[in-house]
Order: structure tokens, then C-alpha cells, then sequence
């Protein structure tokens, strides 16, 4: 290698990336090697898409980037504008996104699609679609289908292979499987490391799962309101984080392995970059911070930089006047007490429930039993297509069952039976409509008095002058307790919620799982809780179904199916969970054969 | 500092003239339709006529500001009226569903197949009402496309989890489609009324140039168009003066209609 490795790969200096209101991101530094794999971790508005979009020159309209990209030997200075990397994208840098559904063209065969792709020398050989077909394992007749045809996890193959038909030197990955169930995300980022490896390609995987950047990645990088907070190895940045967002972040994350007495959130919620004037953009949420921290912003590698790998190259850095110190960061929550399951009375009675939607589609139900007891935490578990929204829907009144029987063991209008908490708060709230005034609505639709009003705010943590703002004007988190304010109003004796959670930034999720566990405590509630996310239920129900293709497939104690999973599905559906083998075996990047 | 967007301060100059024009003609111009038939002809600049006069002798400028009147009157009332048909028959359609919808949409899509300007001219003609007899049969005609627009409106808002969860909270029907879906269909609503506000003027505007709509003498931008095309050679000012307030007009509604919706959109878009 007559080059020096610092010269190799993408290297990205001084990135900034501004915005109509302002800077998104702030000068970014980073670096992914030929060969090697870099999570670039953030939460929502952390600027991690952007700063892929700046590198490939795909920025939104209205949106400036200035900086330094250099690739090999390759070097652009973004401040001539984006077409300075047209000749990099798509060709020596590819992209590949989110969904597939919308990064595919839904009116050409997918065999097109990569062939426009290949290099003009390329094009003609019929060989070569098969060849770029079998390297993302597909069959050949993919290439005469159309991307409706395909399952979204061969949806998403044939994209890979679209990204890599330029043989590109540099691949982004931006959320590629946050779209896919976990058992095919997981087959996806199986297939993305080994292609990698063949072709000795860089792969900057942006992520919003910690499990996935530290199952994956060769180096972290986590990036808070527009900049780099800390970077490091899976180990440095999970297991000894010095920043206390990435601590704070870590301890969010619900664990599999365990149920906590409460999980350790982030107060308050992810701030816009431009709202940051002065400081650590953390400060606000951070309880070490001091008045140097909300005066001075601190540089990455600052106070304590770690320690320096291979050639001078510092391997972890923090940008953290106080960070941690590797007892502090060893925190461990400890598990909670596994109390008595007891067998309260049923609240309600599910036998036998099917549902067709059409006579000629497998039914999303097939006879589905099920028991709720009153003030029980009941979890379903399932993949996209296993029909438990569907069941919550049945349950709720949303929708109507073919045939089977739904028996409530209390009486009274459906209203103050059951509620349910929907994933998306933002359309869940009427945006015409003030806190308040949705609230007190609820609160009469169940008999009670608007005067409650304000108690209600209270109970679920939001200061009572809310009641005059709009839904708009609040961040997801604080939109999802008004949700659950809103549920609770009627006082159900079942609370469902359906992925409750799914759509909010790690930190903030901690906050709702915590609010949503002291609500079913203190107000006796059942819960049905509806989730793909194996570590969310443990730490939400005593007891859990888990649902495949309209069928529940196995159901008993949560601990008991957790700690010995019995039915296959299940055991499959564990294994997938990112980031559950390099817990186990204490060491990151590890990719399984 | 914030600059004040560009398009809406462009289109309100235009406007506030006309809306001037339209509350004030009779004391701007107290005398545009006074005739001086002995005085013919004057091309534009003669002298106290900048743009001339008409064959009657009526002075361009003062009878084109007088004519906004009946020109922009007229077709507020055409979307305001379309735009009330289209929510209440919209909603209904959209919200109720089975064969009111099926009812309502055939009604809506048989008044679209048919031609509308031709309809309102054999209608006008027919029975000789005059202006506010054009205006009515042009609300019925300009309704369907405002019925179609609101039921798709209402449909994509009952779709969405907030009214699912107005539906689990068991609130009746009237309040759900009262307090949860009109607020939201609203927006959409006032932007398309503008719209039609300018499409009305020009369809209105045709109609006085065919003759229909107002009557003789009195004072309006479609009917003094038609009254000066055998000018054209003498005073082109007779035909160029209400062709530019025309066009203005309905340029400034539609450009302002255009940045409201797209700003409606971002602001979805947001959410």
C-alpha cells in the first residue's frame, strides 16, 4: 500500500450543514476505512441524515452544505455546491435508503433498475444481472418482476443490489432495515457484512438502534443535535460510555435480558440544532452540566482522550467537559424482583376470533383466544402481518370479527371499557384542536367533569398551561402523554397500546415505557401492550402471547418465554434481536457465520 | 429578521386597487356612465380622458373602475355559494358513506360532464334573469368540483387515528364531523374558494361579453370588452383597459390562492 491509510476511504472534514433556521449540523469530522463499517448513531433531528445527503450532494432544497469530501484520492470542497460530487455518487459513492417501496421505481422490473446501474461496459451481459442477483441472494427471475411482486426484504436486496452495480468504493447505508421486521433486518445486515468483506468496501451505516450500530459497526459514532458527541469502539462507546448522553442513551435502551424496576431516562427531549446558542448542546438534559457547560461548547477529544490506536489515530474521543470515569459509566440497572404471578379475574375474554378481509387472502386472524384479567399487563409480540394491530382493532370497535366472541366481564358503554394509545402521536391528536379542549372532551365522553381537566395533565407529567397549546407546538414524546391522557380520560378498565413507543427517539421512549408501567400501577388498569420489540414488553407485561401469521403461537409469563423460549418462531424472532450476540459475547463488530 | 414573503405582498397591491374600486366606484367616479354620444370616439390621452372614450363618449378608465363592481361581486358570491354547497354536500358524502356518497358523486360527476359556460348561457338567455340569476346557476355549476374536493378531504381525515380515537371515545357522529373533520378540511376549503373567486370572474366576465349576465348600461369589465372590440382601431385602450384588470385580478387571486395552498401543504407536511 504505497498510500497512507489516513488517505483511504471517505473522509468527510469539517462538515457543516445549514438550514433555513439555521445550522443542522456542525462541523462534522469522520472517516470510514476500505473494509471497514462505521455507525454513525443518532436520535431523530440528530443531523445523521443530513450529513449523508451533504456527502453525496442530495441535500433538500434550501439546504447548504460547506466542508471537505475526500474519497481515495479524490477531494471536493462542498462549498463549490453539490454537483462538485456527481461524479462520486452513485458511482464511487452509493446510497442506500430507508424504503424500498419509494427508492425503487414502481414502473420498471427490478432486473432494469440494476441494470441501469452497471457500468456502461456492463450493461449488455445478460451473465451479469444473474451474477448481481446471486450476490444479494436472489433468484434469477427477480429480474422480470416489478417491486410490488417482492417482499419488502427482497425489496430491499434488490436495492442493494442496485446501489452496488457501480461497484462503489463507498457505501452509506441511511436506516436501511429500520423499515424491515427484525428477523429479515437481521438477514439484510447478515448479507450487507458479508458483501462488504467480499468487496472490501467502506459501509457508513446511519442508525437510530444501538443494538444494530454495536452488532455491526467497526466504530461508533454518536452525533446529538448537529454534532459528534463521542466516538469509539462498540465496547468504548456501550460499555464505557464518557459522555452522559451516550450513557443516557445506553440506559434508555430497554434490556432483553432483564426486567428493571425503571428504566433510566433522559429528561426532556432531543432540541433543534439551530436552538442552540452557546454551550454543550447537551446541557439542558444532562445532570453533571455546570455553568462552563452551557457557556463553552467542548471540541471533540477535549478533556480525557482515550486511547490511540494504530497509527496515531485516537480511537475513542468525547466532546464532554465532565465525562465519565469507566466506574461511572459501568452503571447496571439492577433487574427487578420477580414477583408472584397471580391469576386475577378476567376482564375480558377473547375465543375463538377470526377475521377475513377478503375471501381470497389468508385470514389476518385465525381463531385467536386470548384472556385479559382485570389489572393485568398483558404484551403481544409479532412481526408486521402477524394480526395483532388487527386484534387491538376487534377489541377497540375499529373493526368487526368474521365470527368468534369477545366477552367483557363488566358492563357499561364500550367507551369505559377499553382505549387505546395509538404508535404515531402526531396523527393521533386533532391538530385543530387545543390540548385542553381534546381533553376535556374525552373526560365528558366517559361521565366525567371538564374540571378534572388539569389533574389529568398532571397525571401523565405535562404542566397544566399545556391545555391551551396545539398539537403542533409539542415534541412526539409530550404528544404521546397527551395520547395517553386522552385514553385515560374515560376511565377504561383496558388500557392497548399499540407500539406505543415505536415512533419516539430512544430517550424519550424510556420516558413513556416508565410513565405508561406507573399508570397501570397506580390506576389498577389492565394493559394490552402491542409491540415487535422483544426488551419493550419484558419490561412492560407479566404475561405475553406471541403472534405469527394470524395465530398465536405460544403464550405464557413473560420471564418463562423470554429466558426459554419454546416455540421455534419464538426462538427465531429472539435470535434476531440486534445486538443481543455482541452483548453476549462482549465484543463488537462480531458478525455471525 | 424575517423578509415578508414576496408573492402575497405582490398580489395584494393589485387587489386592495380593485377592492377600492369596488366599495368606492360611486364616489371615485360618480359619472362614469354618463353619455356624450355628440363627443364620440377619443383616442387615449386626449385631454381629460387618458385612455379615451368609448363610442358613447364614456371615459375608459372611470367605467373600467366602476366595473369592477359587478366584475368581482358577482363571482365572490359564485365561490362562496359552491364552496357552502360543497361542504354540506361533501361531508356528507364523504362522511356518511354508502348511498348518500354514491348518490351525491353521480350528481357531482353528471354536472361535471357538462359544459359549463354553455349551460349558463343557455340558462341566462332562457329566462332573461339577468346578473344574479348567472350567479346562481354558476354557484350549481362551480359546486361539483368543490363536492368532489371536500369528500376526498373528509375521507383522508376519517382515516386518520384522531378521529379513530374520537370514534372509541363514542362521540356521535354530528360532533365528530363538526369538531374533528371540518376544522381540518377548512384550510383546503378557503384556499379553493379563492381559486374559484378567479375562475368565476373570468367565466362571469365571458358571459357579460356574450351579452348575459348584466344588462345594458351598467358598468363592467366583460360587457366593456365587448363593447370596444370595434374600437380596436380607434382607441385600443377601450379594449386593453379591462382586459388588464381581467387578467390582474386573476392572476393576483390565483398566485395568492397558489402560495396559500402550497404553504397549507407544507405545513401538512410538517405534522
Amino acid at each position: 500500500m504505497s498510500v497512507s491509510r489516513d488517505l483511504l476511504g471517505l473522509v468527510a472534514r469539517d462538515l457543516t450543514v445549514t438550514g433555513p433556521a439555521g445550522p443542522i449540523v456542525t462541523r462534522m469530522d469522520l472517516a470510514v476505512r476500505p473494509g471497514e463499517t462505521v455507525a454513525l448513531v443518532g436520535e431523530s433531528g440528530s443531523g445523521k441524515s443530513m450529513t449523508a445527503q451533504a456527502m453525496t450532494g442530495l441535500l433538500p432544497r434550501g439546504v447548504t452544505a460547506t466542508g471537505i469530501v475526500r474519497l481515495n484520492d479524490t477531494e471536493v470542497d462542498l462549498a463549490n455546491g453539490p454537483d462538485v460530487l456527481a461524479g462520486l455518487r452513485g458511482k464511487r459513492i452509493s446510497l442506500l435508503l430507508q424504503n424500498p417501496f419509494t427508492s425503487l421505481s414502481p414502473v420498471h422490473r427490478c432486473g432494469d433498475q440494476i441494470v441501469a446501474a452497471l457500468p456502461a461496459t456492463l450493461r449488455r451481459s445478460s451473465d451479469e444481472i444473474q451474477r448481481r442477483l446471486q450476490e444479494v441472494d436472489l433468484p434469477a427471475r427477480v429480474a422480470r418482476q416489478y417491486p410490488f411482486e417482492l417482499s419488502g426484504g427482497m425489496r430491499q436486496r434488490v436495492a442493494l443490489a442496485a446501489s452496488l452495480a457501480s461497484d462503489p468504493e463507498v457505501l452509506i447505508g441511511d436506516e436501511p432495515t429500520t423499515a424491515l421486521d427484525v428477523t429479515t433486518q437481521r438477514e439484510v445486515l447478515d448479507l450487507l457484512a458479508r458483501i462488504q468483506r467480499e468487496r472490501s468496501m467502506a459501509l457508513l451505516l446511519i442508525t437510530h438502534d444501538l443494538g444494530v450500530a454495536r452488532e455491526r459497526a467497526d466504530r461508533i459514532l454518536v452525533m446529538y443535535a448537529g454534532r459528534l458527541m463521542e466516538t469509539g469502539t462498540g465496547v468504548n462507546v456501550f460499555v464505557s460510555p464518557q459522555h452522559p448522553y451516550t450513557a443516557g442513551l445506553r440506559n434508555s435502551d430497554p434490556p432483553l435480558d432483564r426486567r428493571v424496576v425503571r428504566l433510566p431516562a433522559v429528561a426532556g427531549s432531543v432540541p433543534r440544532p439551530w436552538d442552540i446558542k452557546a454551550g454543550c448542546a447537551f446541557a439542558a438534559r444532562c445532570d453533571r452540566a455546570d455553568d462552563h457547560c452551557f457557556a463553552v461548547e467542548p471540541e471533540l477529544g477535549g478533556v480525557g482522550v482515550g486511547v490511540v490506536g494504530v497509527g496515531g489515530e485516537p480511537i475513542a474521543q468525547v466532546a464532554c467537559w465532565k465525562p465519565l470515569a469507566t466506574d461511572e459509566a459501568h452503571h447496571v440497572e439492577p433487574a427487578a424482583p420477580v414477583v408472584d404471578i397471580s391469576h386475577p379475574a378476567p376482564l375480558v375474554t377473547i375465543s375463538h376470533l377470526v377475521k377475513q378481509f377478503s375471501r381470497d387472502a389468508p385470514p389476518a386472524l385465525a381463531s385467536v383466544s386470548m384472556v385479559i384479567g382485570v389489572g393485568e399487563a398483558v404484551g403481544i409480540v409479532g412481526e408486521s402481518g402477524s394480526g395483532k394491530t388487527t386484534l387491538a382493532r376487534i377489541l377497540i370497535g375499529l373493526e368487526y370479527a368474521t365470527s368468534g366472541t369477545i366477552d367483557w366481564s363488566i358492563a357499561g358503554v364500550p367507551a369505559r371499557r377499553a382505549q387505546i394509545v395509538f404508535q404515531d402521536p402526531t396523527s393521533a391528536l386533532n391538530p385543530a384542536m387545543a390540548i385542553g379542549a381534546a381533553l376535556i372532551e374525552a373526560l365528558r365522553a366517559g361521565g366525567r367533569d371538564s374540571s378534572e381537566m388539569p389533574a389529568l395533565l398532571d397525571l401523565v407529567g405535562l404542566p397544566a398551561e399545556y391545555a391551551r397549546r396545539r398539537p403542533s407546538s409539542l415534541s412526539g414524546g409530550e404528544q404521546q402523554r397527551v395520547a395517553i391522557a386522552r385514553a385515560l380520560a374515560p376511565n377504561p378498565k383496558l388500557l392497548i397500546c399499540d407500539e406505543p413507543v415505536s415512533s419516539l427517539d430512544v430517550s424519550v421512549q424510556a420516558q413513556i415505557l416508565n410513565l405508561l408501567n406507573e399508570l397501570v400501577g397506580r390506576l389498577g388498569l389492565a394493559l394490552l401492550f402491542i409491540t415487535h420489540d422483544l426488551a419493550v414488553v419484558r419490561q412492560m407485561a407479566r404475561r405475553v402471547y406471541v403472534m405469527s401469521n394470524g395465530e398465536v403461537v405460544e403464550s405464557g409469563d413473560t420471564e418463562a418465554i423470554l429466558t426459554a423460549p419454546q416455540h421455534a418462531y419464538t426462538r427465531t424472532l429472539f435470535a434476531s434481536v440486534p445486538g443481543r450476540r455482541a452483548e453476549r459475547a462482549g465484543t463488537p463488530g462480531e458478525i455471525d457465520e | 429578521m424575517k423578509r415578508p414573503p414576496m408573492t402575497p405582498v405582490i398580489c395584494a397591491i393589485p387587489l386592495a386597487v380593485v377592492a377600492i374600486c369596488v366599495v368606492g366606484a360611486r364616489w371615485i367616479v360618480p359619472d362614469a356612465t354618463e353619455q356624450d354620444i355628440l363627443f364620440g370616439v377619443a383616442p387615449a390621452g386626449s385631454p381629460g380622458h387618458r385612455f379615451g372614450t368609448d363610442q358613447l363618449g364614456r371615459d375608459i378608465l372611470q367605467l373600467a373602475i366602476a366595473g369592477a363592481r359587478s366584475a368581482v361581486v358577482g363571482p365572490i358570491f359564485i365561490a362562496l355559494g359552491s364552496m357552502l354547497l360543497g361542504l354540506l354536500l361533501g361531508s356528507l358524502a364523504g362522511y356518511l358513506g354508502g348511498w348518500v356518497d354514491l348518490l351525491l358523486t353521480k350528481y357531482a360527476d353528471l354536472l361535471l360532464a357538462l359544459p359549463t359556460t354553455l349551460i349558463a348561457l343557455v340558462v341566462a338567455g332562457l329566462i332573461d334573469g339577468g346578473y344574479w340569476v348567472t350567479v346562481l346557476v354558476l354557484v350549481v355549476l362551480f359546486s361539483p368540483t368543490d363536492i368532489r374536493l371536500i369528500r376526498g378531504s373528509v375521507l383522508a381525515q376519517s382515516s386518520r387515528p384522531y378521529i379513530e380515537s374520537a370514534k372509541v371515545l363514542g362521540l356521535g357522529k354530528s360532533r365528530i364531523m363538526f369538531r374533528h373533520i371540518l376544522p381540518n378540511v377548512m384550510p383546503i376549503a378557503l384556499a379553493t374558494m379563492l381559486l374559484n373567486v378567479a375562475f368565476a370572474l373570468v367565466a362571469m366576465s365571458s358571459l357579460s361579453f356574450l351579452g348575459l349576465g348584466v344588462g345594458p348600461g351598467v358598468p363592467d369589465w366583460g360587457r366593456q370588452l365587448s363593447d370596444g372590440r370595434d374600437l380596436l382601431g380607434r382607441n385600443s385602450a377601450a379594449v386593453i383597459v379591462p382586459g388588464v384588470m381581467i387578467i390582474a385580478t386573476a392572476a393576483a387571486i390565483n398566485l395568492l390562492g397558489d402560495w396559500i395552498q402550497e404553504r397549507l401543504e407544507q405545513r401538512a407536511r410538517q405534522r
